[in-house]
């Protein structure tokens, strides 16, 4: 079952929460709908339920418009972000419900929910009230509820929000595993980056209940396409700088720019966005154009090593391999390997692609 | 709304209109036709005044001793474990198990002159029964509940943190309860002893067994009005009930002031 | 978190608070149930099976019952509309609910005598019309016990009305429930131990008025003399034992109906836990 959203509004009184939404889902995608907390991400999935109406705009399964039918009618999982249990029933009774209301007959119930309880690895818990169960089991029984009756669409409302770190690493990655399994078209809303990036087919990041950018987890974090996706994905360093033809000014340094054959040409105000691991740092200048920089802070996590860097008024971090160590106050020499290049006007435009092995200080 | 819940809406609000609303009318237009004329000539007579003044120190009585123990009793059941202590959540709701005249007739039978406890008053020629004691004695046992309840579940969920955090600043427990805990659970305690005055104005079973009914020493408000109605004084009691009504109702919208209070 | 149990001030508090307890409400209970039982049990029997103490009991009983039934009805629903729906008027009417707790019993009598009694316009209409008498008959009696009763049921549901989380009720959409499949396999059982709770409360209170009742149904022995009525008589003429047998009886079931509550709300803490 796939899914085109068509510029979709929603609004509450004066709050705009869903701005004119616009995307489609293929068949059997697992697709993430991120974004900062109030974004509009959990309006717009429950627009997609049925469960709220669009002022404007078309939800549409499979080329059909689901506008006039209701959240009972359009057969979709939801899974909610506290799971919505019903703590009258056990376990076995929550997953059946769905089949319950259809009047199966016990036995198609009884069969079906073992299948499921298998798939979810609850064996042994059926007969358990919510109460009885942890963070962890609620939300297995939650999905398996909402996959009982075998939706084709299948929506998770922040469904790792609610759990501890470990619990929820686990669970990501079985979310996926299960959907490899069941091939079912599915959306989770997450403010969680990383969760995002593990295992989304494809995210779609949303700010003030705009789509910023549609991509996979590679193309966001290596492309975004401006200063909000590039910032709110992962780390990165923000350099206010000055554009004149080929010449790039930071703080009174200059950089000389290789022009590729896609770059325009621009004037004025721009800012750089620098992941931290695309800063390079070496113990001495590795030639006459290494930037000179200080170390003012060391934040060693096992694996990789945070470093703040001062240089001429700028502050970055830079991310390297825990093989070297750095001191405080030490003198190091920088690369930038690679940054992308926003318009300061209007960072809601790049306007040139990613430039790479750039930068030594003429 | 949808159409099944405006037809609801529309049911239930003609019910309480003729169960609740329309009673109310009934004594609003008894008022009316006999004016305040009627009142003014009740609060003329000292056995009336007498009878009111006597449900005020009743009700007064009622609320220091059941607010005190009450408050007590929230302490242990909260902060405390012993054995039994469920046994005495159950005991707590007891008095509302008890019809009123019941309870005033146990307490006819426990402190009578060959009751139990009685025998020992009246060889000390101490009345209980048919005298004031025995009224305040029969109106605590049917106000006690009231203010347990109400603060329990208060003290419950304010937790104990609070208190630890006063007792390792240097309070004593004695300047820890007033300044850190009677103030959280203020208003939980001023519902409960708002409900405890309701029902001590308004006790009439309980006190017209254990009272005798004395005019003028053991007649409280309710026996009055019950007086008065068996007297054939329809007017006399209705002026009577309008003035307990009027109290009802002042006290009800205190209730539900203190209500919004206490759901902070 | 507990304190520990040994410290003198907690062990003069424990002991000062379970004497008051004591004194005033278990002795007397044990004193009135051994009152009962003064003549032995074939004294108690004798005393209950009199012909017009029987009636005060069996009327009193049917009374309670009708009256939780009605309330679990219009508790329910009162309850439903309250949260649910918006009219005029509304923080108002939800105060009324409670005049029932707040208003003395007598008052509510003299209230219903006033409105309905031979002399009102409604008590002589229904006397001309249709010959019914409500005062001084059980419609006057159901009438008074459903005022007294009223807020229980309503006030025991409209939390957890108000507590049940809207997306219970989301997700029973999401999976195909209708409207009346939610009400009945989702919301009802949610609801139901509060229901009997507050059914339970009217139930007892309801066996147990005696202020409106007395005003409005009057006296008379084989029609409208409900068990507490029965029991004042008897304790107005002196006859003790015929008063401690049918007290206790009304005790008992009293209790019998406080067992089932604490039962209830212990079952229903267990489910909730978590």
């Amino acid at each position: 079952m796939s899914i085109s959203i068509q510029n979709v509004s929603k609004r509450f009184g004066d709050f705009v929460a869903v701005d004119g939404v616009s995307f489609e889902v293929q068949t059997g995608e697992l697709v993430a709908l991120l974004g900062p907390s109030g974004c509009g991400k959990s309006t717009l999935l429950r627009v997609i339920a049925g469960l709220e109406t669009p002022d404007t705009g078309a939800v549409i399964f499979n080329g059909v418009n689901m506008n006039d039918m209701s959240a009972r009618q359009r057969r979709v999982g939801f899974v909610f972000q506290h799971y919505a249990l019903f703590k009258h029933m056990t376990a076995e009774q929550n997953i059946a419900f769905a089949l319950t209301v259809q009047k199966r007959s016990k036995q198609e119930i009884a069969d079906r929910v073992d299948q499921i309880i298998d798939l979810v690895k609850m064996r042994g818990y059926g007969r358990h009230y919510p109460s009885q169960l942890s963070g962890g089991q609620r939300q297995r029984v939650a999905l398996a509820r909402a996959l009982a009756a075998e939706p084709a669409i299948l929506l998770l409302d922040e469904p790792f929000a609610a759990l501890d770190l470990k619990v929820r690493e686990s669970l990501v990655g079985w979310l996926r595993k299960m959907h490899d399994k069941l091939n079912v078209t599915s959306i989770f809303v997450t403010h969680d980056q990383n969760e995002a990036m593990e295992i989304s087919d494809k995210i779609i990041v949303i700010n003030k209940g705009r789509v910023e950018q549609i991509g996979a987890a590679r193309d966001v974090y290596e492309e975004p396409s401006n200063k909000f996706v590039a910032s709110f994905i992962g780390n990165i360093n923000i350099i206010d700088a000055h554009i004149d033809g080929e010449v790039i000014c930071v703080h009174g340094t200059e950089v000389r720019l290789h022009r590729s054959a896609d770059c325009d040409a621009h004037s004025g105000e721009i800012v750089l966005l620098v992941r931290p691991e695309d800063i390079g740092l070496r113990p001495e200048a590795g030639g006459p154009q290494a930037i000179p920089a200080v170390v003012t802070g060391i934040r060693y996590k096992g694996s990789v090593t945070e470093v703040n860097l001062q240089l001429a008024g700028l502050s970055l971090t830079a991310l390297e391999f825990s093989k070297h160590i750095w001191h405080m106050g030490e003198r190091v020499f920088i690369h930038i390997k690679k940054y992308n290049v926003f318009a300061a006007a209007d960072s809601h435009q790049a306007i040139r692609r990613q430039l790479e092995h750039l930068g030594y200080i003429e | 709304m949808k159409r099944g819940d405006r037809i609801l809406m529309v049911l239930v609000l003609g019910w309480i209109a003729v169960l609740v609303l329309l009673p109310l009318s009934g004594i609003v237009r008894e008022v009316w036709t006999n004016g305040l004329s009627s009142l003014v000539e009740l609060l003329r007579q000292p056995t009336a005044l007498r009878a009111f003044m006597l449900t005020f120190w009743l009700t007064l009585g009622s609320v220091v001793i059941n607010t005190i123990f009450g408050t007590m009793l929230s302490f242990i059941l909260v902060r405390h474990s012993f054995r039994g202590k469920v046994f005495l959540e159950g005991i707590i709701d007891l008095p509302f198990a008890v019809s009123p005249v019941i309870a005033g007739f146990m307490f006819i039978i426990l402190f009578g002159p060959r009751g139990w406890l009685g025998s020992w008053f009246d060889a000390q020629n101490i009345k209980i029964i048919y005298a004031f004691p025995g009224m305040l004695l029969a109106t605590l046992f049917v106000t006690f509940p009231f203010v347990v309840r109400e603060v329990v579940p208060v003290l419950r969920e304010y937790g104990i943190e609070q208190e630890e955090a006063a007792l390792v600043l240097g309070a004593s427990p004695w300047q820890t309860f007033w300044k850190v805990t009677l103030p959280s659970i203020k208003w939980g305690m001023i519902y409960g002893i708002t409900l405890t005055i309701a029902r001590a104005i308004g006790e009439f079973g309980a006190v017209i067994v254990v009272s005798g009914g004395i005019i003028n020493k053991t007649q409280t408000a309710t026996l009055l009005i019950h007086h008065k109605f068996m007297d054939f004084d329809f007017t006399g009691a209705c002026a009577a009930a309008m003035v307990l009504a009027a109290v009802s109702f002042i006290i009800l919208i205190a209730m539900q002031y203190i209500f919004s209070k206490r759901q902070v | 978190m507990k304190e520990n149990k040994s410290t003198p001030g907690g062990l003069v508090l424990r002991g000062i608070t379970l004497s008051y307890i004591a004194l005033l409400i278990v002795l007397p209970v044990i004193a009135i149930s051994c009152k009962a039982f003064d003549g032995g049990i074939a004294r108690l029997w004798q005393e209950i099976a009199l012909p017009q103490a029987l009636f005060s009991l069996k009327i009193t009983l049917i009374l309670a019952l009708i009256i939780a039934i009605v309330n679990v009805i219009t508790g329910t629903a009162t309850a439903w509309v309250l949260v649910r729906c918006d009219f005029p008027f509304k923080r108002e009417i939800n105060a009324i609910i409670d005049l029932p707790f707040a208003i003395p019993t007598i008052v509510t009598g003299i209230m219903l005598v006033a409105l309905y009694g031979p002399r009102s316009f409604v008590g002589a209409f229904m006397q001309n019309t249709f010959n019914v008498e409500i005062i001084y008959n059980s419609p006057g009696i159901l009438i008074a016990l459903l005022f007294v009763t009223f807020p229980f049921v309503v006030r025991c549901v409209q939390p957890v009305l108000q507590e049940m989380e809207k997306e219970i009720e989301e997700a029973a959409m999401t999976l195909g429930a209708s409207p009346v499949q939610i009400f009945w396999k989702v919301i009802m059982p949610t609801l139901f131990p509060s229901i009997v709770t507050g059914a339970a409360l009217s139930f007892s209170r309801a066996l147990g008025e005696f202020g409106s009742v007395v005003i409005v149904a009057g006296n008379i022995p084989f029609k409208t003399q409900v068990a507490a009525v029965y029991v004042y008589g008897e304790i107005e003429s002196s006859n003790v034992p015929g008063a401690t047998g049918v007290s206790f009886i009304l005790l008992a079931c009293s209790f019998a109906v406080l067992l089932l509550l604490n039962f209830i709300q212990y079952w229903n803490r267990r489910h909730e836990e978590g």
